[in-house]
């Protein structure tokens, strides 16, 4: 009987739980509350994952402009979700290599593990990649 | 207890009806209430700058400089500044940058602007290193140290120094000005890694190890920031690297 009466208490609780998610929490900025969210090794891995790409692409068009990769990392360092962002050289709105750059970054972008944080908060890091002359020239 | 509550709601409700609506968007932009300071004043200046802040913090500078723009638009010698500041720390936009903080330049005549707080020609002299016109950054970072005295100077005005003159190929005059950044104060790991490589340059390796292990010993003091990455930024990976390198010749 007891049983019964425990399985009554507790089976509603489990029927109306939601599974938890990291990537649900609030995403707080990487500037608040000394997070300071960085990929282990800081700018340096991030350079070396998109040395080859950098190599690569030397003919982008437009010649110049600017792409933020901003990427959602919970609280435990798991990737969630990545925006874009593309601007030509007056800032206004474009399109690299009719989107196939952006695809290429994105995916060297997901591949990058090991994220650190000095407090547990999910937040973004940003990843901004300068193209100038065609090329991508500064990565940081 | 209720007629306090009553006299305070009036109170302040006449307060508020008799200011101007200059006075209430300034109130508004203390508050953080950027979008409501803009509908009282569509001028206030400080309103779209601060209203543009958070967008380029977020790596959006569309947005970020439609706002932007409009508040250097109003009030050019306030905001200038600012806005060559975001654009070299932020997009590293060197071009752009040096035509804001030389057009600041010209509309304050007599004066030694600080944009966000860092002297213009120390950020000049950042812009021409990140456009690897090296002779044209020692002229704005020595500039920088006349204006600023040596003892009260940026004291990464002689890293960068330090850092112009090994590019250009002048390890002597490289090593001279890491070590007067040095003689104002020893925790600098930029210079003892520039020390290094400069020595390693001249053939002097054992010197060279001896800077790398000081750069390595002071990493803890590095020139950090994260809401930013600096120009002359070092990591402990790339003084390890250096230091492996060191030991195997």
């Amino acid at each position: 009987m007891t049983k019964f009466i425990y399985l009554l208490t507790i089976l509603p609780l489990l029927t109306f739980s939601q599974e938890t998610n990291d990537c649900d929490e609030r995403t707080m900025p990487y500037w608040a509350n000394y997070i300071n969210s960085r990929i282990e090794g800081e700018n340096p891995t991030l350079r070396n994952a998109f040395r080859d790409i950098q190599l690569v692409e030397t003919n982008i068009t437009p010649s110049s402009g600017f792409i933020t990769l901003r990427l959602y990392i919970t609280k435990t360092g798991e990737f969630c979700e990545m925006e874009t962002f593309q601007i030509d050289e007056n800032y206004e709105p474009t399109v690299f290599n009719n989107g196939a750059l952006i695809t290429a970054l994105e995916t060297i972008a997901l591949s990058l593990t090991n994220w650190e944080r000095d407090k547990d908060y999910k937040t973004y890091n940003l990843i901004r990649l300068k193209i100038k002359n065609g090329k991508i020239e500064e990565i940081f | 207890m209720g007629s306090i509550i009553l006299f305070l709601v009036i109170g302040s409700t006449i307060w508020w009806q008799i200011k101007p609506d200059t006075e209430k968007s300034d109130f508004l932009v203390e508050a953080h209430q950027y979008e409501k300071a803009l509908e009282y004043d569509p001028e206030n200046s400080d309103a779209w700058m601060a209203r543009s802040v958070s967008y380029n913090k977020a790596g959006d500078f569309n947005k970020g400089f439609e706002y932007l723009d409009k508040a250097v638009a109003l009030d050019p010698e306030k905001h200038l500044g600012y806005r060559g500041w975001i654009r070299l720390r932020k997009m590293r936009d060197y071009d752009k940058a040096l035509l804001d903080f030389d057009t600041l330049d010209n509309l304050t005549p007599n004066v030694v602007d600080a944009p966000w707080g860092e002297g213009i020609d120390f950020l000049r002299g950042e812009c021409y290193f990140g456009k690897k016109d090296y002779p044209k950054a020692i002229e704005m970072f020595n500039r920088n140290i006349t204006n600023q005295k040596e003892d009260w100077a940026d004291i990464h005005s002689f890293v960068y120094l330090g850092l112009c003159e090994y590019e250009l190929g002048n390890y002597e005059k490289a090593i001279t000005e890491f070590q007067r950044a040095l003689q104002l104060s020893k925790n600098v790991p930029e210079s003892y890694f520039g020390l290094a490589k400069a020595y390693e340059k001249l053939g002097q390796t054992e010197k060279a190890r001896e800077y790398i292990v000081s750069a390595e010993e002071h990493i803890g003091s590095k020139r950090d920031d994260y809401y930013n990455e600096y120009l002359n930024e070092i990591y402990l990976s790339e003084i390890v690297e250096f230091k492996h390198a060191l030991e195997n010749k």
